[in-house]
């Protein structure tokens, strides 16, 4: 017996859970192509910045004037390389629509709503087969509340939402008060879906020049037990998809992740680390690991590490906390 | 070669330290011979194992929120309510260690509790008090899945907390909480605002894992990863120029030269746990020896020349910090 891998994910039918993730890795044709060969079942195109189509319209300054919450900002940030631009993102969507035949799904990430919503619009005229909108902002000032924060989330997706008809995805950073009741007000201003989590790059210091050094380390697997908390929170509460991403490396990661509620794992540190096959070596592991369950198809362990229904949540974690805390006394011991 | 004097006090919730190397809330700190030998190896202060608020309650014989212990009707559930009852000797000795610490070191001691609701718990923090401790550590912990729950009153419940413990003791206290919220820069303002005297960034969420034999939730616990200093250094150097309280790293601090980073964003102390259980206490000699060459290679003489230099007040580029850094991370790493 083969197990049938297939998932949906925002609407779209897919081949298997396994998606190459937003990164460096989809920016290439020629990587594209090979990871399609490896078997993944869609991809996510790199980011297009919300500031790289406000600069490309000319509404920098005003969009700066109109936002405060991120001071001092540097126009562009350096980022008019980056991605070659909206205009040139747009048309490697479109190339590689042409190339592969897997979905692919554009990314925007952004802060705020504004005039550049406007923008998305393309990605449905050049073939995206959905959007995921990463959300990225670290308010750092004491004055704006998190309800504020939150309600500013929530007016990004709507006006995204109101510019296209793309099945919609939102990638969070892990750090909100009450995920859940976002959550919820996410999916009513109209996700599709979630993505959890986009993780968040804080700096590094440099002690010779004293100066900060922006330096991405990649996913470590540490990451992934917030994914899979909220995960399997979010799967008893909502109908949309669930994508699971960060500190995904080996089989059983994903697996984790698919038993706590994903539909999709989204991988990029991983294949960063290894290249196309580990997709494909991946996806022997997972059908071996269903078959030698008898299990007939992925959905068959989707959710199942999700809450038993008779006890809330929040004791539960808080059970575990404290077994957590208790039993390793046993194995944190000092070294002799 | 004469030996420069390099003075290593700092202040921490008003209390004066000979050094800003403290050890964190961990089993370790339960044995009044570890602490002597923290001691000698050169920690400023240690804080106690937290004692929990389901142990306080038990023994107080109060009513627990409902469900708070279904394990207990489990038979592993009675087995781990009874190692619950006896984790750090339980409510009724813990204040008798922390009076025979204190008469077996000289160093400060900072009794820790960890507690979700208001109640008994909150009134034993008073006895801690009068059993000597030098400052009270908070330790905040609960997850809210409930999607009718805002982050306004997730935040609100927070805050009680801090204002019942303000209340029940005159001793200084610091708040340790995680990194998840909405707006921290506004909760790190509203949790000073309650009554915290310092902070304590951040606290480890040991959050769950998921058991891929059994498919069922398996509390894990681990040692902390280096990344993970990233959070708490970012955090601090925004808050040290908003907050006149004090700031404490934790969670990642290994080596010397993470002692300084943490400095340098602001922080008055740093704590250390996971790096003495794979390295032993006399890791912490390494530590503080290491802090001392820093200091005299760069010809600094003291603490307090260094503290903040590298804060987003100083900083020659605030928006290092927040969603430029983001950017500029994720453009460079894609021309590599």
């Amino acid at each position: 017996m083969i197990p049938n891998l297939e998932t949906r994910y925002l609407g779209l039918s897919l081949a298997n859970p396994l998606v190459v993730g937003a990164s460096p890795l989809t920016a290439r044709l020629s990587t594209l192509v090979l990871f399609e060969q490896a078997g993944a079942s869609a991809a996510v195109m790199p980011s297009l910045f919300q500031e790289q189509i406000e600069y490309e319209e000319g509404e920098f300054r005003r969009a700066r004037r109109l936002v405060n919450d991120d001071a001092g900002e540097n126009p562009g940030y350096g980022l008019d390389e980056y991605n070659c631009g909206p205009n040139s993102y747009l048309r490697q969507l479109e190339t590689a629509k042409r190339a592969v035949s897997i979905p692919i799904i554009a990314s925007v990430n952004a802060r705020r709503a504004g005039p550049w919503t406007r923008f998305v619009r393309l990605f449905e005229e050049s073939g995206a087969d959905a959007l995921e909108l990463n959300i990225y902002s670290i308010p750092t000032s004491p004055t704006v509340s998190g309800q504020q924060v939150e309600d500013r989330c929530v007016e990004l997706v709507a006006a995204v939402r109101a510019e296209t008809r793309l099945p919609l995805a939102i990638k969070l950073l892990d750090c909100y008060s009450a995920l859940p009741h976002l959550a919820a007000r996410l999916v009513q201003a109209g996700a599709d879906g979630l993505v959890l989590f986009n993780r968040s790059l804080a700096p590094d210091m440099d002690l010779e020049s004293f100066e900060l050094k922006p330096t991405l380390t990649l996913g470590v697997v540490e990451e992934l037990r917030s994914r899979l908390r909220w995960l399997a929170i979010l799967r008893s509460q909502l109908s949309i998809s669930l994508a699971g991403t960060g500190g995904t490396e080996t089989t059983e990661d994903a697996l984790k992740l698919i038993v706590a509620g994903a539909d999709v794992v989204m991988l990029a540190s991983a294949l960063i680390r290894h290249g196309p096959l580990h997709l494909t070596m991946m996806l022997e592991q997972l059908s071996r690991w269903l078959a030698a369950r008898h299990l007939e198809s992925v959905c068959a362990v989707r959710g199942f590490g999700g809450r038993n229904p008779g006890t809330d949540a929040e004791t539960l974690e808080r059970d575990v906390y404290l077994k957590t805390i208790i039993k390793p006394t046993e194995l944190l011991r000092e070294p002799r | 070669m004469t030996i420069k004097q390099i003075d290593l006090s700092t202040n921490y919730l008003g209390l004066r330290l000979k050094s800003p190397v403290l050890v964190s809330s961990c089993p370790l700190t339960s044995e009044l011979d570890v602490l002597r030998r923290i001691e000698s190896a050169g920690a400023g202060a240690a804080v106690l194992p937290s004692l929990f608020e389901e142990q306080i309650e038990a023994a107080a014989g109060t009513a627990l929120p409902s469900g708070v212990f279904h394990y207990e009707e489990s038979k592993e559930g009675t087995h781990y309510f009874r190692e619950l009852k006896d984790y750090n000797r339980g409510p009724q000795y813990y204040a008798q260690y922390l009076r025979d610490a204190k008469k077996a070191v000289s160093i400060p001691i900072i009794a820790s509790l960890n507690g979700t609701h208001e109640g008994a718990w909150v009134r034993y923090a008073s006895e801690l008090q009068e059993a000597g401790a030098d400052a009270l550590e908070l330790n905040l912990y609960f997850v809210v899945a409930d999607p009718t729950v805002t982050s306004d009153e997730v935040e609100a419940r927070y805050l009680k907390l801090v204002t019942a413990a303000r209340k029940a003791v005159s001793i200084p206290l610091a708040i340790k909480v995680g990194p998840h919220f909405t707006s921290f820069a506004n909760m790190a303002r509203r949790l000073a605002d309650a009554g915290a005297d310092g902070l304590v960034l951040f606290n480890r969420f040991m959050q769950p894992d998921i058991d891929a034999r059994t498919l069922s939730v398996a509390p894990h616990v681990s040692l902390s990863a280096h990344e993970e200093m990233r959070l708490p250094l970012r955090w601090i150097a925004i808050l040290r120029g908003q907050l006149s309280v004090s700031l404490a790293a934790s969670g990642g601090i290994h080596e010397p030269i993470d002692v300084v980073k943490a400095l340098l964003a602001g922080a008055d102390v740093a704590m250390v746990a996971s790096t003495l259980y794979r390295h032993g206490t006399t890791h912490l000699t390494t530590i503080t020896n290491g802090l001392r060459h820093w200091f005299e290679s760069r010809d600094y003489d003291s603490v307090a020349q260094i503290q903040g230099l590298v804060s987003q007040a100083k900083c020659q580029d605030p928006s290092a910090f927040e969603r430029a850094n983001y950017a500029r991370v994720v453009s460079t790493y894609s021309r590599e």
